[in-house]
């Protein structure tokens, strides 16, 4: 029997052991290429993506609506609870909006006084979220906006409040967004009012760690945590969250973009401002914009 | 006679690329977009292993490099590692298939586990080689018990269910 079996295999088995070493070998070069030329290679993971992944929104948004309606349906258990939890709330927030209607009256006034030029509002795109990273140590997920929405790498996203991440990866109809709290995130924030600046780093957690605080002495838990704008990705004074002192005595950060229940989020248009080349360009008065890049265009020459 | 179950193996073979895709799918799914410190358990894997010592003409190697490259896509995992190291072992089992020819179950189970920790060992020295940013061991452990756990759940349903078995001793001599 087993003799026989041996001379039914005897033909194929060199070509087979071939293609094997051919397809480790293969797989091996395209693990080399990921690692070496890791953009290009996540580049092409996108695409891939993109081509399949909105196919397949008919099928997956009946089991996302359901896996909604299930979690919807588990929290009328304790809708008690969360009434009162909400009047309790609501009187607090009544408390801080007249406080805010006055503050806001103050910085009116205060800002006319000083004639003050604030930065143009950003704009906003709103995308739906289509899938998870579908790995516990990767946290992000790919919404329905690419590049025929004029998403470029790099832009914020966020839900109604708070900051949830970047776009990494951008496709035709869809991209992917970064978490912060996905353990390559790393964003500069400032802590507000000690204005101490800091690197908000993920690691997979729901509450990030506040690394390299210069000075922690002056920072205090329930302290606001914004986006600094350093390093020119994202916009500043985009609201992050709060931060918490751990056991561990190191500062972390309570988001206040709500991850549980998120369906949309919306992508922040902003474009950094021109690097400055030469110093003379910081005096005088604005030139308009197509003279700017003229000029840009002629000092890269 | 041939016709037919060559026919059959394409069937199974399409079966399984099919559930594979189910897999991803359900893995993609936004059910929560929060961090789940628990990984998820290979079920292909031991799908694959039991159907290597049944039936390997259901489960050429070009089949699970095919499935496993997608998980590797898909779920934005190092391109192709985890394909080599599941290969790998695939094959290992493959080769030592005649060890199963008796119904021990336990010898099956604590084989393809063993099997499955020499994948992910080899996984991990890899990534840790290659300076790739690593997953946590712990969650690691946590993967190859649950894939160890649901090994027999497979098994029954495989065996029971889906009523695939090991050609019994001496059938092969008039099957080929």
């Amino acid at each position: 029997m087993a003799g026989h079996k041996g001379q039914d295999y005897d033909f194929g088995r060199p070509i087979r052991r071939v293609l094997f070493g051919l397809t480790i070998f293969f797989l091996l070069s395209i693990f080399l290429f990921w690692r070496i030329d890791n953009p290009r290679a996540e580049q092409m993971r996108i695409s891939i993506l993109d081509k399949v992944i909105p196919n397949m929104e008919w099928a997956m948004a009946p089991i996302t609506r359901l896996s909604q309606i299930v979690e919807d349906f588990q929290s009328y258990g304790r809708i008690y609870e969360q009434n009162q939890e909400l009047r309790r709330e609501l009187q607090q927030m009544k408390a801080w909006r007249e406080a805010a209607i006055q503050l806001e009256q103050e910085k009116a006034r205060l800002m006319d006084l000083n004639n003050l030029r604030l930065p143009p509002k950003f704009s906003i795109i709103s995308g739906v979220v289509l899938t998870d990273s579908g790995s516990p140590f990767r946290q992000s997920a790919l919404i329905n906006l690419g590049k025929r929405d004029g998403i470029v790498d790099g832009w914020a996203a966020m839900d109604g409040l708070g900051l949830l991440g970047r776009i990494s990866g951008v496709g035709e109809n869809s991209s992917r967004v970064v978490f912060l709290i996905d353990s390559n995130s790393r964003v500069p924030v400032t802590i507000k009012p000690s204005n101490q600046k800091a690197i908000l780093s993920g690691d997979n957690t729901l509450l990030p760690v506040l690394d390299f605080i210069e000075n922690t002495d002056l920072v205090q838990p329930g302290d606001r945590i914004v986006t600094s704008g350093d390093g020119g990705v994202f916009p500043p004074d985009l609201l992050v969250g709060q931060a918490v002192l751990t056991s561990d005595k190191r500062f972390r950060t309570r988001l206040s973009a709500d991850y549980k229940r998120l369906e949309f989020m919306r992508i922040v248009r902003h474009s950094p401002g021109l690097p400055i080349t030469d110093p003379d360009r910081l005096i005088g008065p604005a030139m308009p914009s197509e003279v700017i890049t003229d000029l840009t265009t002629d000092a890269n020459r | 006679m041939s016709g037919t179950k060559l026919h059959l193996t394409w069937l199974f073979q399409l079966t399984l690329i099919l559930f594979s895709a189910l897999i991803i799918f359900f893995h993609l799914i936004p059910f929560t977009l929060t961090p789940t410190p628990l990984p998820t358990p290979d079920i292909l894997f031991c799908v694959i292993s039991a159907l290597i010592i049944r039936r390997p003409e259901i489960v050429p190697f070009w089949v699970v490099g095919l499935i496993y490259f997608g998980f590797d896509v898909f779920l934005m995992r190092p391109l192709g590692i985890w394909t080599i190291c599941i290969l790998g072992a695939a094959e290992v089992l493959r080769s030592n298939r005649d060890a199963f020819r008796e119904n021990l179950f336990l010898f099956e189970w604590l084989y393809t586990s063993l099997i499955f920790l020499l994948a992910l060992i080899a996984r991990q020295t890899i990534l840790a080689v290659s300076f790739t940013p690593t997953p946590p061991a712990l969650s690691m452990v946590w993967e190859f018990v649950f894939t160890v756990a649901v090994y027999p759940i497979v098994l029954f349903v495989i065996t029971y269910i889906l009523r695939i078995k090991k050609p019994a001793l001496g059938a092969l001599g008039y099957k080929g």
